[in-house]
């Protein structure tokens, strides 16, 4: 029997975005970004095209969950009903939504700057041929700023891409394309480092027509709910505005975090912040510092190599095994990721501040017991690094990275920039030495857990491997608030 | 080795050796007592994990220190606030729940009032004070966290010392340690018209004002002391036991606050409390059992404070820690880059504009957010304490749990008895915590006075 929780309240998954709620998975996508003078126009087309149906609901996405996103397009495109592609999402920026004569006062001061580049907190990097932070932007600096941001995901990128042409067209001349990318999946669900991307997404607790919205639960999870094993349930208000959010107790639910703008709150519902950043990945770089590092250390560590130590600094091994598991067992996302850090108060093979640990402590005696949730969305650009490669793609490959929140201050900003970036949050042992941005000019150091010693290995300053390309704070809206960003007096 | 209890963060080196032993003396006294009521518990006859290092057996030389830490800001605060904004208000707001939840006043013998009002919601060993110039801009904010039970101390050693302390601190010549002692006894009033006594006549009053200002020097809130890091400590080493499926199992620590719920070891709803009985739990808990104490000194220190949050005004120079921040008691670098926090005592900072920078801390933002508040500030600090561990030769002691807790919309946890039921909109917040064999009563609201006493009519 599937255990339903106190309180539990049914989502609105036809006013939801597919996007927020579900995700395209590994179809290939297209995302494009645009502005332009007449902003209301923009909001004319989204309304339009919502109206139209063309935004996809998370009910109409609702048969693919647990599926293959790529195989089940492949079917569902025979079928022609709401489950075919292309499937559609799209978020828009507090001045398109001011421009557009809709409540905009929203809670949240990351939302509300102007640009990405207002906060220097990411610690993203100066261009390396030297300049502004934001000279080497490709989409969010001053030039090309993000006002609507679509995700398109279909059985092509070329189909997907046609999309944001149908868009750029509708919206007229006075709307400008600031930014296109394809993004096509890596084989095995890889990010261009070489390991499993998308593990450990949070469930949704909640119901559609009275059953729970993630089929699976574990039933003797009274502390903790949880979906697949190791899959945490989260209340959806810490992923949509309009509905009870985490509190102290993971099984009872919170009150319903509310705007203090009646108006903006009613607009809001079924809504979600959305984290834009296009992140360009130096493989190249990465193995070669690996590969160093792991020379350095081997005299301590024996069993050292490039691959050893990189999966230190992610805290699972490429196919996605926690370093906490049994070496060589072989790894199911969905079945075998149910671990935690409380069997060892210090690392539990596993260093603290490998990458897994620092976006995610689990619960360990020595880590953070806050612990912010997001829904990560991202996908890889650019063709797959092959071994004696001369020069990356002419627009580099990378990930752009896009995460769905209740609170960009409180759950991006905590695990991205207090955490990630930050050598002693949330539990110590230094750097996120995957993704963690130190800021400028500065080294970064991580912890390799040992006997006797614990090893430190440094990064200095200009032994990097991503950098930042790009990014916007935007919002996702419902699809109801989307229909109405061309009727203002209605959105009131 | 011979173990001495030294002062919080080995302050007042000065302070002659006879006060230096009855303070060692006052810590092994708490040890000793909590170890004792412990001992006396049912239980499977294991080995209590927290050691009295003052004992005969000592400790051995091979110990390995791990600092325990938590944020600084009151967690309880940022639950419940309607939003973050309020919650930097209500964090500052001055008054009396510390003592109880239906306080009102406090009275002297003669029934008249008497300014008690401290940081009621500043309850995570970390006190903050902010000074502002003629103007009213935000100049400097002051961060403590030395527990009032050490300045009580020092005060009935030394009255003058702590006298001259607070004249310095505050820059007021005629404070005397008359003005810092109750000059009768004082009562806490709740709102049903009981009484309960705080502080007796002629003792250090350390809910005195001239801490609740820019001249801080120690910790006010009610739960915010050394002893009740030391009793929380002590309290969390036993395993619990708790029954699933008609078997005993050992309750895992991976919920701090459900382990605090059943131990009742300290506030539930803080941050600091949790992460304090969890860490001491994980030596029983580990596949390799430990057996621990708390590092000499005993105390509760700052860790850190997040200095890269801090912009400067537009075109001024970037920041280092050192710029803005003063350690004006206690030891360690206040920044958090490295491990250099793993080393910090520090028991009072100074957080100011860097020196004739030309722009005052109020300039500064938070990020993106202009710094109007010291609770923002408190927001960027990690606190932390230490314990020794090392090997132990058994498993823990086992015992049952001693409490439960239930829940409302409020998303505050009520501590009950586990035979005890939740009141009106309350459920039960661990069922797991309670005896499947029990019949619940229903619960009592406590009233509770400093160090736990419970609050008698008058």
């Amino acid at each position: 029997m599937t255990t339903i929780l106190p309180g539990e309240p049914e989502l609105e998954v036809d006013d939801i975005q597919a996007h927020v709620l579900i995700g395209f998975g590994s179809t290939e996508q297209a995302i494009g970004a645009f502005t332009g003078d007449d902003l209301p126009a923009l909001g004319a087309v989204l309304a339009d095209w919502a109206a139209r149906g063309r935004f996809r609901s998370a009910r109409d996405l609702m048969p693919r969950k647990g599926l293959n996103a790529r195989r089940f397009l492949a079917g569902a495109d025979i079928r022609h009903d709401r489950t075919s592609g292309p499937w559609l999402a799209a978020a828009v920026s507090k001045r398109l939504l001011a421009a557009c004569g809709v409540p905009h006062q929203f809670d949240d001061l990351w939302f509300s700057a102007e640009s990405m580049l207002e906060v220097p907190e990411l610690g993203d990097r100066l261009p390396a041929g030297g300049g502004q932070l934001g000279d080497d932007w490709e989409v969010g600096n001053g030039e090309r700023p993000v006002d609507v941001l679509l995700v398109v995901g279909a059985a092509r990128a070329s189909a997907a891409d046609e999309i944001l042409d149908w868009f750029l067209a509708a919206a007229g001349p006075t709307a400008r394309e600031v930014y296109r990318e394809e993004l096509l999946p890596i084989e095995g669900s890889l990010e261009h480092f070489g390991f499993r991307d998308g593990i450990s997404q949070p469930g949704v607790l909640g119901l559609v027509g009275g059953e729970p919205f993630e089929a699976f639960r574990q039933e003797d999870a009274t502390t903790f709910p949880e979906g697949l094993p190791g899959q945490d349930l989260i209340w959806p208000g810490e992923f949509l505005f309009g509905y009870p959010s985490q509190g102290p107790v993971p099984r009872v639910r919170a009150p319903i975090r509310r705007l203090a703008d009646a108006d903006t709150d009613a607009i809001a519902r079924n809504g979600s912040y959305l984290v834009f950043r296009r992140l360009l990945q130096n493989v190249a770089a990465f193995r070669a510092f690996c590969d160093a590092k792991a020379a350095e250390i081997r005299h301590l560590h024996p069993e050292a190599d490039g691959d050893w130590l990189a999966t230190r600094f992610v805290g699972r091994t490429t196919a996605g095994g926690p370093l906490v598991s049994e070496p060589g067992a072989p790894f199911d996302p969905d079945a075998s990721n149910d671990f935690r850090f409380d069997g060892d108060p210090m690392t539990s093979g596993c260093p603290l501040a490998a990458h897994i640990r620092k976006v995610n402590p689990r619960r360990g005696p020595s880590d953070q017991q806050i612990n912010p949730r997001i829904i990560r969305r991202g996908a890889p650009f650019g063709r797959q690094h092959e071994p004696g490669e001369m020069a990356p793609p002419g627009r580099g490959r990378g990930l752009v990275f896009l995460s769905y929140q209740r609170s960009i201050d409180q759950q991006f900003n905590t695990v991205i920039v207090r955490w990630m970036n930050d050598p002693s949050n949330p539990s110590g042992g230094g750097h996120d030495m995957l993704m963690g941005q130190p800021g400028r000019g500065e080294s970064r150091h991580f912890t390799v857990p040992g006997e006797p010693d614990d090893t430190e290995v440094v990064a200095g300053p200009s032994e990097a491997w991503v950098h930042t390309t790009g990014g916007a704070f935007l919002f996702a809206p419902s699809i109801s608030t989307l229909t109405r960003l061309g009727n203002p007096t209605e959105a009131r | 080795m011979v173990w001495t209890y030294s002062t919080p963060g080995h302050v007042d080196d000065d302070l002659p050796d006879k006060v230096k032993s009855a303070w060692h003396v006052k810590i092994q006294e708490i040890v000793r007592g909590r170890l004792a009521e412990i001992g006396r518990m049912k239980s499977d006859g294991g080995i209590i994990p927290f050691i009295d290092p003052t004992a005969e057996a000592g400790v051995p030389d091979a110990r390995e220190p791990l600092p325990v830490r938590w944020p600084g800001f009151p967690a309880q605060v940022a639950l419940t606030a309607p939003n973050p904004q309020q919650a930097l208000i209500d964090a500052e707001h001055k008054g009396l729940t510390d003592l109880h939840p239906s306080a009102t006043d406090v009275v002297d013998e003669s029934g008249a009032s008497v300014d008690c009002r401290v940081r009621h919601r500043q309850d995570e060993y970390l006190e903050w004070e902010a000074e502002h110039d003629a103007d009213g801009r935000l100049v400097a904010v002051t961060f403590v966290a030395e527990g009032y039970d050490y300045w009580s101390f020092l005060f009935e050693k030394d009255p003058e010392r702590v006298a001259k302390a607070f004249r310095d601190s505050t820059g007021d010549p005629s404070i005397t340690p008359d003005d810092l002692e109750a000059r009768g006894d004082l009562f806490v009033v709740l709102a049903d018209g009981r009484q309960g006594l705080i502080v007796k006549k002629g003792k250090y009053n350390p809910r005195h004002q001239f801490n609740q200002g820019p001249g801080i020097l120690h910790l006010s809130h009610d739960a915010n002391s050394l002893g009740a890091e030391l009793r929380l400590a002590i309290d969390s080493c036993l395993g619990r036991e708790v029954m699933l499926d008609g078997k005993l199992v050992l309750l895992d620590g991976s919920d701090p606050k459900r382990l605090m719920c059943c131990s009742e070891g300290g506030a539930v709803n803080r941050s600091s409390d949790p992460i304090i009985g969890a860490a001491a739990y994980a030596a029983v808990t580990a596949r390799e059992p430990s057996l621990f104490t708390l590092t000499d000194p005993v105390g509760l220190y700052i860790r850190s404070f997040n200095h890269e949050a801090l912009r400067p005004p537009p075109g001024s120079d970037p920041i280092s820690s050192q710029d803005v921040c003063d350690v004006e008691r206690g030891t360690g670098l206040p920044d958090n880059v490295g491990k250099n926090g793993d080393e910090s005592r520090i028991l009072r900072l100074r957080v100011s504009a860097p020196e004739g920078a030309g722009y005052v801390l109020g300039e500064m933002t938070v990020g993106p957010v202009p710094l109007t508040s010291g609770a923002q500030l408190a927001q960027l600090v990690d606190m932390q304490l230490f314990v020794d561990i090392w090997p132990s030769p058994g498993p823990a002691r086992r015992v049952a749990c001693t409490g439960a807790c239930c829940i409302g919309e409020a998303q505050i946890l009520v501590p009950v008895k586990p035979t005890q039921t939740c009141g009106p909109g309350l459920v039960d917040a661990f069922p797991e915590l309670r005896p499947e064999q029990a019949t619940p009563v229903p619960s009592a609201p406590k009233a509770m006075g400093r160090g736990g006493r419970r609050i008698r009519d008058l």
